[in-house]
Formats: C-alpha cells, sequence, structure tokens
C-alpha cells in the first residue's frame, strides 16, 4: 500500500525543497530525498525513474525526476512501504500519474494567481491518485493480464515465453538486450504472470537456474457487448435505438481488425479501475447520459470526462432517442480472454528436433502443458 | 468450451461401445443357460432334467400306421390282419379229407389194366363191367399155372397236402367169387382147396387160392404197398362143397400203417398217387392130370378214405413291430451330456380266439426290443379268449432306440385244423427318462465366469482405455504423445492440425462477432 507523495524541487540557492507532502502525516527525512536525488543525477542528470530503498525510512521509494535541463527539476517520490514496488501498479499507470503531477506543477509555476486553488487540485489528484494506486492493488484477473499487455516489460516478456521456455537469468538477458536498459527487479515484473497463472516457474535437473513456462496465453481484443446486443435484437430499450445501436456494432465489427495499438489503448483503459468500473457497468444495460451512477466524490465533470475518453476510444456510444434522450451503450466491450497455448506443442517439436530446446526442458513443459489443458 | 464438448463425445463413444460388447456378452450368457420348455419337464435340484413320455405311436391300433409285420418260417401258416382297431396274428390252420369211392369200379378207362410185375400172365378173361372187375381162368396143366392182373388208376387230391398231416384213413373193398368144385382125376376142373388135401388130391401144399388185393403206390411207383387183401382158403372145396364167396370184404392193414403209407405215397408229389386193385390165381398141381377152373372173380367195390389237417411249422413267428424315435432324437435340450433310462413299462392287452391249441404247449409271445427278447415270456397256451394285459418293465433292454416288436413263436410243429386269431390292442410304453445338460454337478459356473471374465476384462480394457487414451482431449493426447517421442528419443514429426497463436486469436475473435449476427427478425445489415 503506496505511503504517499513527496514532491520536491531543486534550486539554486536553496537546494532540495519539498514542495508539497501528501498525506500531511508523513514524515520527510531531508537526506532520504538527497540519496533519491543523488541516485537521478549521477551520470548525466537526465530525466528518469529510480527505484530505491531507504532503510532509515524503512521504505521503498519510486521516484520521476524531470532532469537537471528543465526549468523546474522537480522530483516525485512515490513513498511505498518496505518490499513494495512500483510494478505491482504497472508502469503506465505510475508514469501516467506522474507526468500528471508534473503537468499541474508546471500549470502552478506558469500561473502564480491560481497557485493556491492549482495545489489545492493537485493535493486532490494526489489523494485520487493514491486512492487509485489502492485499488490497483485488487484488479481483477483480466485487469492483470491487461496489465502484462499494456507494460513494456510485461509485454515483452511475454511474447519471449510464447517462443520457448527460458531460465530467469536467459529472460533477464534477452529483455535487457530487447528494452536496451537494465532489469533489477525480475521477480517483481514476473509478479503479474504468476498471480494470473500464465507461467509456472520450476525446476530441470542439470539446469542451473529456475525455467519459466509459459502455461497460459490471453488476448486483449474487442468483442460486442454480448448482454446489450441481446437486448437490443428484443428492441430494447427502444426499437429505434435498439436498431442504431445494433447497426453501429455491426458497422464497427465489419471493419475491425484487432492490431497492437488499438489494444494497448484499451488495455490502458482497462486497468484504470473507474474506467474499467464503468465498463463493467454499462456491459449489463445501456443507460440514460443523465443516470449513469456517480462514484463517491465524483462530480458531473468527470464522469463527462471519463465519458468522452470511452467514446472517443469507440468504447461506448450515445445514441439519441425520439424524445432527445441520450443514451450511453457500450459499443465495444473490452475483454482479455485466456486461451491454452496449443501452439507451443508444435513449437517445443520445433525447438527440439533443432536442438534449441533440452530433452528435460521440452518434457517438463509438455507435462505443464498437459496439467494446464482446462478441464 | 468446443474441447470439453469433443472430450465428452469422445467419453460418451466410449461408453456406449463399452455397453454394446457388455450386452453381447450378456446375451450370450443367457443364451447358454437357457432351457427349452418341453411337457412334464422337473427340474431336479442336481440341474437333471427328467421326462416321462408315452412312447408308442398310434397305440390304439385306429390304424395301421406306424406298425410293420414280419414273418419268418413258413409264411403259409401264419399271416397278420388288422381289424376292429385290432392288430391280428392268424395261424392258418384247416383240413380236408378224400374219399375214392367206387362201386362197381368204373369201367370209363380210368383204370389201366396191367401186369402184376411178379406174375406177368393176364388170367384168361380180365375185364371190367357193370359187376366190377372180373376174372375167370382155366388151367390145365398149361404154363398159366399163376396168373395175375393188376388195374391203375391214378388219382388225384384237391389239396396240395405237402404241409398237410394225415389225421386218418380206412380201406374198404368188397370180392367174391365162384370156381368149380369136384377134384378128381384126370381134369375135374374143380379146384383142390380147403379140406380136399389128402383126401382127394396126391399133391397138396398151398391149395388153390386166389388173391384179391388193393395197392397204393406213388406214381412212379418206386413205393408200393398193399394195404387190403383177400385170399382165399377154402373157396372149391369138396366137403362141404364151397363153390361161391360171397361179397367179402378184403383184410385191411392198420390205420396207422395205412396212413403211414398214404403219407409215404404223397411224399414226393403232394397231390397225386396210384390206386392199384389186382387179383393173382394160383393152380397148384394137385394130380398128374389136373385142371382148376375159376368161374369168375369180382373186386365188387373199393373204398379208399383218409383226412388231412395243416401243419404248423416249429420256429415259425410273425410280429407286429414298430421303431419309435430314439431318446437323443426326442431329447431337444442343447449340449445334453448323456441320459439315463430310470423306467419304461410295456402294456398291452392281448387275447386268443379260440384258445390256443392244446398240441402246441410251447408257443409264446416274446417282447423284443431293440433285438433283445425280453426275459418274461408270455405262454399262448394260457391266453384267454377274453382280453388280458401285460405289464413288462423293460427299461433294461433301451439304451438309445426303442424299436418295439411283440412276436408270437411258434415253438412246436403240430396240427391246427381251424384258424385260431390271437389278437393285440392298447399298447403304450411309458418311458422315465433324465437327461443331464453338462455334468450332473449342480450348476455349471463356467458360463457365468466366462462372461463375467469377459465383462471384466473389457470394463478394464475400456477402462485403461479411457485413462490413458480417451480421458485426454486431443490436444493433450497430441501433449502425451509428443513428450512419449521425446522422453524415448525418437524424432517426432510435424504435428498437423495444430493451431498457430494467430489463428486461435482469430478464432476467438470470429467467435465473438458471431453474436451479433442478425437474427430472422431483423433488416439484413452491413454483416461480413
Amino acid at each position: 500500500m503506496p505511503k504517499g507523495f513527496i514532491i520536491t524541487k531543486w534550486t539554486e540557492d536553496k537546494g532540495l525543497v519539498v514542495q508539497i507532502k501528501y498525506p500531511g502525516t508523513i514524515t520527510v527525512d531531508l537526506d532520504d530525498m538527497m540519496r533519491i536525488f543523488y541516485a537521478h543525477i549521477t551520470g548525466a542528470g537526465e530525466a528518469g525513474n529510480v527505484f530505491v530503498r531507504l532503510e532509515n525510512a524503512r521504505s521503498n521509494v519510486s521516484s520521476h525526476f524531470t532532469g537537471m535541463e528543465s526549468e523546474n527539476p522537480y522530483m516525485i517520490n512515490l513513498m511505498l512501504e518496505l518490499g513494495e514496488y512500483p510494478e505491482i501498479y504497472g508502469e503506465k499507470i505510475i508514469e501516467e500519474i506522474n507526468q500528471n503531477i508534473v503537468n499541474y506543477l508546471n500549470k502552478i509555476d506558469e500561473n502564480k494567481q491560481e497557485a493556491t486553488e492549482l495545489v489545492e487540485k493537485l493535493i486532490r489528484y494526489i489523494k485520487d491518485s493514491l486512492f487509485l494506486l489502492e485499488r490497483l492493488e485488487n484488479l481483477s484477473k483480466e485487469q492483470k493480464l491487461a496489465q502484462i499487455y499494456s507494460g513494456a516489460k510485461t509485454r515483452t516478456i511475454l511474447n519471449i515465453l510464447q517462443e520457448r521456455a527460458r531460465s530467469k537469468r536467459e529472460l533477464q538477458g534477452i529483455l535487457e538486450q530487447e528494452l536496451d536498459r537494465l532489469i533489477s527487479n525480475l521477480d517483481i515484473i514476473l509478479d503479474p504472470f504468476v498471480k494470473t497463472d500464465l507461467i509456472r516457474q520450476d525446476w530441470v535437473e542439470g539446469s542451473s537456474d529456475i525455467l519459466l513456462f509459459l502455461k497460459s496465453d490471453f488476448a486483449i481484443m474487442r468483442a460486442p457487448p454480448e448482454k446489450l446486443v441481446e437486448q437490443a435484437q428484443k428492441n430494447n430499450p427502444d426499437p429505434q435505438v435498439a436498431q442504431k445501436y445494433l447497426e453501429s456494432v455491426r458497422e464497427f465489427f465489419n471493419n475491425y481488425e484487432p492490431n497492437q495499438e488499438d489494444n494497448l489503448r484499451i488495455a490502458s483503459i482497462m486497468i484504470n479501475p473507474d474506467i474499467y468500473d464503468y465498463i463493467a457497468l454499462f456491459r449489463d444495460k445501456p443507460y440514460p447520459l443523465k443516470k449513469i451512477p456517480k462514484g463517491p466524490g465524483e462530480s458531473f465533470e468527470s464522469i463527462s470526462d471519463l465519458m468522452r475518453r470511452l467514446e472517443e476510444n469507440e468504447i461506448i456510444k450515445v445514441i439519441e432517442d425520439k424524445s432527445g434522450m441520450k443514451w450511453v451503450f457500450l459499443l465495444t466491450d473490452v475483454i482479455a480472454e485466456e486461451f491454452y497455448p496449443e501452439y507451443l506443442i508444435e513449437k517445443i517439436r520445433q525447438d527440439f528436433v533443432e536442438g534449441n530446446l533440452k530433452k528435460d526442458i521440452a518434457i517438463k513443459h509438455l507435462d505443464i502443458l498437459e496439467n494446464a489443458y482446462p478441464k | 468450451m468446443k474441447l470439453k464438448k469433443k472430450n465428452t463425445k469422445y467419453t460418451l463413444i466410449g461408453c456406449l461401445l463399452l455397453i454394446i460388447i457388455s450386452s453381447f456378452m450378456l446375451k450370450s450368457f443367457l443364451l447358454t443357460v437357457s432351457v427349452h420348455k418341453m411337457e412334464n419337464i422337473n427340474i431336479n435340484p442336481s440341474d437333471a432334467l427328467t421326462f416321462n413320455k408315452q412312447w408308442v405311436n398310434n397305440s390304439n391300433f385306429d390304424s395301421d400306421d406306424f406298425w410293420f409285420n414280419e414273418t419268418n418260417g413258413d409264411f403259409s401258416d401264419v399271416k397278420t390282419t388288422y381289424e376292429n382297431n385290432e392288430a391280428n396274428y392268424v395261424i392258418l390252420g384247416s383240413e380236408g379229407n378224400y374219399i375214392f369211392y367206387e362201386e362197381p369200379p368204373l369201367n370209363d378207362g380210368s383204370w389201366i389194366k396191367k401186369y402184376n410185375p411178379d406174375f406177368p400172365y393176364y388170367p384168361d378173361i380180365a375185364l371190367i363191367n357193370q359187376t366190377g372187375m372180373c376174372v375167370s381162368h382155366y388151367w390145365d396143366e398149361g404154363a398159366d399155372q399163376s396168373v395175375s392182373v393188376n388195374w391203375d388208376k391214378n388219382v388225384t387230391l384237391p389239396t396240395n397236402i405237402s404241409d398237410y398231416e394225415i389225421t386218418s384213413a380206412s380201406i374198404k373193398a368188397v370180392v367174391n367169387g365162384s370156381v368149380h368144385v369136384p377134384s378128381y382125376q384126370p381134369y375135374s376142373d374143380g379146384i383142390e382147396a380147403g379140406n380136399d388135401l389128402g383126401t382127394n388130391t396126391t399133391q397138396y401144399a398151398t391149395g388153390d387160392y386166389a388173391r384179391f388185393y388193393v395197392l397204393i403206390s406213388d406214381i412212379n411207383k418206386n413205393n408200393v404197398y398193399e394195404i387190403a387183401y383177400n385170399q382165399t382158403t377154402n373157396l372149391g372145396q369138396d366137403s362141404p362143397e364151397i363153390a361161391t364167396m360171397g361179397d367179402t370184404t378184403m383184410l385191411s392193414i392198420s390205420e396207422e400203417s395205412l396212413i403211414f403209407f398214404l403219407s409215404s405215397v404223397l411224399s414226393s408229389d403232394f397231390q397225386n398217387f396210384t390206386i392199384t386193385l389186382g387179383m393173382r390165381i394160383w393152380c397148384e398141381d394137385n394130380y398128374p392130370q389136373d385142371s382148376d377152373w375159376w368161374k369168375l372173380l369180382v373186386i365188387k367195390s373199393v373204398n379208399l378214405t383218409f383226412s388231412y389237417e395243416k401243419k404248423i411249422d416249429k420256429e415259425t413267428s410273425i410280429s407286429w413291430n414298430q421303431d419309435c424315435e430314439s431318446i437323443t432324437k426326442d431329447i431337444s435340450i442343447e449340449n445334453y451330456l448323456s441320459f439315463r433310462v430310470d423306467k419304461a413299462i410295456l402294456n398291452f392287452s392281448y387275447k386268443s380266439v379260440p384258445l390256443w391249441p392244446e398240441n402246441s404247449p410251447n408257443s409264446e409271445f416274446r417282447i423284443i426290443l431293440n433285438g433283445q427278447i425280453h426275459r418274461v415270456k408270455i405262454e399262448l397256451k394260457n391266453v384267454g379268449e377274453s382280453w388280458e394285459t401285460a405289464n413288462l418293465d423293460v427299461a433294461y433292454l433301451i439304451n438309445d432306440d426303442v424299436n418295439i416288436s411283440i412276436q408270437l413263436y411258434i415253438a412246436d410243429t403240430f396240427r391246427l385244423n381251424n384258424i385260431v386269431q390271437v389278437s393285440i390292442d392298447n399298447m403304450t410304453l411309458d418311458i422315465t427318462y433324465t437327461v443331464f445338460t453338462e455334468d450332473p454337478k449342480p450348476t455349471d459356473w463356467r458360463p457365468i465366469i466366462y462372461a463375467l471374465i469377459g465383462v471384466i476384462g473389457t470394463l478394464i480394457i475400456g477402462f485403461v482405455t479411457y485413462q490413458t487414451y480417451f480421458k485426454y482431449p486431443p490436444v493433450v493426447r497430441k501433449v502425451r504423445k509428443l513428450r512419449k517421442k521425446i522422453a524415448k528419443g525418437k524424432t517426432p514429426r510435424s504435428l498437423k492440425k495444430i493451431k498457430d497463436r494467430k489463428i486461435i486469436t482469430k478464432n476467438i475473435q470470429e467467435k465473438q462477432i458471431m453474436d451479433i449476427a442478425p437474427k430472422e427478425n431483423e433488416n439484413p445489415t452491413l454483416i461480413k
């Protein structure tokens, strides 16, 4: 569970200054902050992310630095429990939060008159973000799969393991090579794979390292909302609206060809708990725009933004009936469909025949695949 | 989902195969232990089956169907008849008699005059006329001192009596004669006879005499028998004078001898024989100048009578037979092992009309089964004229075949002058037998054990096949097969029908989109 955010700013005259901290009760040890800062500026001092373990504060810190070259070098520190790693929330979310905070900070710097309000907004945003991160710890399996797909590291790991089983060392090597960066916490990255039961870690006699076997696979895609289509086929909620809806759905899927870009978009939507909650809501029935349920603390504006984002991404469709009432339909459901990696059988055979796979590893992977077949 | 359905399909096929194989085995088992229903069937605790059945067909002789006859010995002595719903043994007794009587012997040419081969000189006169057979002769020291004449007549009996026996006979022939009596020298012409010896004669031995006789012989005269005669002893005696001999019956041989001689002359030709009537005259030379005058000697009549009866030959037999169904043919139980005849009772009624003749005390009914004579015999002399019933246990004579023969056996040669009819009726043969189907053991469990082994074997094979193969979906089977090959170090061939990742994801997507296809009541849309 994240402890909070501590945002510091580097100034020539005062050095490292704490700008904002949330919650207010969180303690700030400047020495620790300096340690983080040093981690960032060691080398070229470029913008980027570091992960630091603070023994004194009994915390782990995921820190984003805007760079010494930036106008206002900010350091946004997400304070985590010792043993917690940012990867558990997914790379994308943290990046997104960091970027939004940076945007707020830049606005504050640019607009001193509204600084107070903007700071309040920023604090509210940080508060919401912390709440979001808390919720990210309890994602559904489908969201976890989307999380794997949306992260570059996890997606690359998935691609590597779709080829054949690898030892951890091998995987790390390939991963670093492909992403062109150091990977220090592979076990944390593999965590969603383990939790979603996509892989099995096992040891094979004669092998020096733990091997990772893919035992299940998944595909991110859009799918027609089953219930809504069924209701529309029964002319619900209104024949005209239903017909329009069906036409929209059919038109969309007539032209739909899944691709990675679209998949990444829908994956990022899926891993956002707030958005995902609405998608889950819209799966059951269409809602009049005015009657969309609001969560605690949510404003009409925030819902409108959210709806707009969903509409832009062709997740929902707003259809107006004769009386002028706007109905929100789920145009495309977003799903992570898990399936049995049947294709691996031929790959194992091929790799074994070509000498790319040891006999014991091939047998072990086949054992795992036999047991993984859905009962 | 689809794979699960396939898995279920293979499981169902496996189960169906098991049920079919098991059903066949169960059916086979039920067929093995099934027993055909039969009349009077009793199932003993030992599993042996006991049957009781009346075996004789047409036992009441409603017709002569199923029955056949067999005769041995003299076929003319016996025959079978079927009448009044009874089967009869008929003993063909009969009788007859023959009378040869001529008075006087007929002068119709049937009598042939012939020489007496021992005295081949005819008398002066020998002829047949209204008086009879007449002879007259005069001798005066000539060569015709001893003369004789025979008349032969061949007679034919109305019946061939080869199979008959003469039971009584008699012969009667009447003669008379007249002679010149005075006896003196020379040439008195008188007959010297009786007490003329020593009185009026100088030489005398036998005196003069005439001999009348009746002979019988076979046609070829190989056997000639004198059956009656009369030889004068005092005809021509001077004192007291006996000049004539009135009608005198010839002396005949005893009846017993006559029967014997008749039988003899009829032994070669059983219907024809010859009767000879004859006279012989002896003129003894009683004086140096002797002459004898036999005025007239006559055979006036002859009467030969005899009776005969049918001769029934010993060892003649006649039977009523029926070849019944064998016991094995009667058994319709499959896979029977053996059978045992527990009881077999033969019943039948019999009578004799008239009573069986006493002169055949040893004749009997013989009950023959399958060629073997039953130890109990029914003596015909004890058979009455009313129905009696025989009740015999014949089980020891039955092995498998049931061939019945009720034989009337004639054990004596005897005469029978009338027909005797012995009848039988209401013949039944009740056989009780036990059939052992396999073994006298209480129950043969082998079929059950075999069936159970078969079923268990099939179930085990089915279970093992299911556990090692059919239990797994086709994809998993491929995994297992590949693993086995790799484990054995073999080079596995390329796996066909394995979908690559793109096809799998494409299939998932297509399946999702299929759900939005327009329904029948909808307008067609732009679906691909």
